[in-house]
C-alpha cells in the first residue's frame, strides 16, 4: 500500500495564498513603501545593543513584516498611559516608578481552573515570536512596531475555555506606589483605575492577538507596558491594555475603562474602521509618527483578511 | 516695547520652523548645529509633527488673546496704560488664530472649503473655534484707526469669541487636565 505521509513543511493545496489576495497584500506593500518614502525617516534598526533590556530569545514570524518601522525613539517617548501622566513625553519620564521584576497574571471566572502564572514562566513556557504590527491611535497617529511576545490564545487554554466563555476582561494592575495617577481621587483624578478593557472570546483566540514581552528584541520598556501587555492589532490602541495582572473570563459583555468614561466616543469593539468617524475627528487618514503627511487609514488597520469575518454579520456603525 | 512684542511674537513660530528642520534633509544639520550649541529637550523632531503644529500654534493665539485683554484690566487696578500696545497684540493673537485655522484648513479639510463647512456642522467645536475665528477676523480688519472709531462696539464681541474659543478648547480635549482647567480659568475671568 502506497500511504503517503506528508512531512509538516509541505503545504496542503489550499494553504496556498489565494491569488486575487497575493495581488492584494502586494498592493498593500506598495502602498506602504510608497507611505514610508514619504515620512522621509531613517528606518535601520538600530544596533540592539543600543536598546536598553534584556535580550530575549524568539523567532522572527516572517508573515507580519512591514516596509518601515518607527524608530525605538519614538515608540518609547510617545505613549499613552494615563496610570504616569496625561501628556504623551510624560511615561518615558516617569515611569521608572514601575516594578515589573515581580510580577504574575491571574486567571479567573468561567475558566476550568482559576490559575496564576508568573511572567518569567510564560517567557520561557510559551514560543516567542518577534511580530511587526502596524499601531493605530484611536487620536489619528500611527506607528509600525516589531513586538516579541506569544499569542494570547496559549495562556487561555492553559486555563481551559468552557462553554460558558464568551468574554474576556483585562485589569492593568493596580498599585499606587508603581503609578502615582492611580493616587488621585474624585475631580483630581484622571480616568477610573484600575484600567479595564475586554474583547469578545473569538477576538481574544485570535491568533493576531498577542501579549506581548519586548519590543525591538528587548524586554518591554515601563512606558511601553512592562512587563507584559496585550496588541490587539486591528482595534484602536487603547484596546492594547499595558502592564496587565489580571485576567477574568465571564458569559456576559464586560466593562472598558474608555467606554466608561465616553461611551459616545469609545465603543466597546473599536475596531480601526476609516469609514466610521470619531465623533470629534475623521478617521479616514492617520499620522504616522514622524511623518509630514497623513496617510490613509486602512479598514482592520490592514487585517481585514484575518478577522473580517469575526464581525461578518454585524453594523460596524452600531458596533463601533 | 514694540520691539519685545514682535520678537516674543516670533518666538513660537521660530520654534515650529526649527522642530520641523528635523525632519527635512540637509536642514537637519542645520538643527543639529543650533542642538550642540543649544538645549537638549531642543534637538529632535516632534514625533507627531502635525499635531505639535496645531497645538502649538492654537495655544499661542490663546496666549496672545489673553494678553491683548489684559491691557484695560491693567489700566483700571494697577494703573499700567499699555493701551497703545493693545493693537498690535490682538492683530498677533488673529495671526495665531488664522495660522492655527489655515493650518486645519489645509490638512483636515484638504483645503476645500465644502469640507471645512461640513466640519463646522458635524463636530460642534469646530463650530465655535470657526465662529471665534470670524470674530477676530472682522475685529482685524476694522482694526485700523478710522475703521476702529466707526465699529469700536462691535469690537464687545471679543467677548463672545472667548466664550467660544473657552468652548471650542474644552471640547477637543480627551479629559479636562489641570493645564487645560487653568486657561479656562483666566480666559473666563474676563
Amino acid at each position: 500500500m502506497n500511504i503517503i505521509t506528508k512531512a509538516p513543511w509541505q503545504l496542503k493545496e489550499s494553504d496556498v495564498t489565494d491569488e486575487k489576495i497575493y495581488n492584494e497584500r502586494r498592493t498593500l506593500m506598495k502602498i506602504a513603501a510608497v507611505a514610508g518614502a514619504g515620512a522621509m525617516m531613517p528606518t535601520a534598526l538600530p544596533a540592539s545593543s543600543d536598546i536598553p533590556g534584556t535580550t530575549l530569545n524568539f523567532s522572527k514570524n516572517s508573515a507580519y513584516h512591514e516596509a518601515s518601522l518607527t524608530d525605538y525613539d519614538k515608540i518609547t517617548t510617545y505613549n499613552n498611559f494615563y496610570e504616569f501622566s496625561l501628556a504623551k513625553d510624560g511615561p518615558s519620564k516617569l515611569a521608572h516608578t514601575l516594578e515589573p521584576e515581580d510580577w504574575s497574571i491571574e486567571i479567573t471566572g468561567e475558566v476550568e481552573k482559576n490559575i496564576t502564572i508568573d511572567v518569567n514562566e510564560m517567557i520561557s513556557k510559551f514560543p516567542l515570536e518577534e511580530r511587526i504590527y502596524r499601531f493605530r491611535c484611536v487620536e489619528g497617529w500611527s506607528m509600525v512596531v516589531p513586538w516579541v511576545g506569544f499569542e494570547l490564545s496559549y495562556l487561555l487554554k492553559k486555563a481551559g475555555l468552557t462553554s460558558k466563555s464568551k468574554f474576556v476582561q483585562f485589569q492593568t494592575k493596580n498599585d499606587p506606589r508603581m503609578f502615582p495617577e492611580q493616587n488621585k481621587k474624585g475631580f483630581l483624578a484622571n480616568i477610573p483605575f484600575p484600567y479595564v478593557e475586554g474583547l469578545r472570546i473569538d477576538e481574544a483566540m485570535h491568533p493576531l492577538t498577542l501579549l506581548s514581552v519586548g519590543l525591538y528584541g528587548k524586554t518591554l520598556p515601563k512606558q511601553n507596558g512592562a512587563p507584559i501587555r496585550l496588541v490587539v492589532p486591528w482595534k484602536y490602541g487603547f484596546k492594547s491594555i499595558k502592564s496587565m495582572t489580571h485576567i477574568h473570563v465571564s458569559e456576559t459583555l464586560t466593562d472598558s475603562t474608555w467606554n466608561i468614561v465616553n461611551p459616545r466616543e469609545y465603543g466597546f469593539y473599536s475596531n480601526v474602521n476609516p469609514e466610521v468617524s470619531h465623533p470629534r475627528w475623521s478617521q479616514a487618514k492617520e499620522r504616522p509618527l514622524g511623518a509630514f503627511f497623513k496617510k490613509r487609514t486602512e479598514i482592520f488597520n490592514g487585517y481585514a483578511d484575518e478577522v473580517a469575518g469575526m464581525y461578518k454579520n454585524m453594523d460596524l456603525r452600531k458596533n463601533f | 516695547m514694540k520691539k519685545i512684542i514682535w520678537l516674543v511674537a516670533f518666538l513660537p513660530l521660530l520654534y515650529i520652523v526649527y522642530k520641523f528642520a528635523w525632519g527635512i534633509p540637509y536642514l537637519d544639520s542645520v538643527a543639529a548645529f543650533i542642538y550642540e550649541h543649544g538645549g537638549k529637550s531642543l534637538g529632535k523632531l516632534p514625533n507627531d509633527p502635525l499635531k505639535f503644529a496645531a497645538d502649538t500654534l492654537g495655544i499661542n493665539a490663546i496666549h496672545f488673546l489673553i494678553a491683548t485683554l489684559s491691557i484695560s484690566p491693567l489700566k483700571s487696578y494697577l494703573k499700567i496704560n499699555l493701551i497703545k500696545h493693545r493693537r498690535l497684540l490682538g492683530l498677533w493673537a488673529f495671526a495665531y488664530t488664522f495660522m492655527h485655522s489655515l493650518f486645519f484648513f489645509i490638512v483636515e479639510n484638504e483645503g476645500k472649503f465644502s469640507l471645512m463647512i461640513e466640519d463646522a456642522y458635524k463636530r460642534p467645536f469646530v463650530f465655535f473655534g470657526l465662529s471665534a475665528f470670524l470674530i477676530l477676523f472682522m475685529m482685524a480688519l476694522t482694526s485700523p484707526k478710522k475703521l476702529f472709531a466707526k465699529f469700536v462696539k462691535w469690537h464687545k464681541l471679543v467677548y463672545l469669541a472667548v466664550v467660544f474659543i473657552i468652548f471650542h478648547f474644552v471640547m477637543s480635549q480627551k479629559i479636562i487636565a489641570f493645564d487645560v482647567a487653568v486657561y479656562v480659568g483666566i480666559l473666563a475671568g474676563y
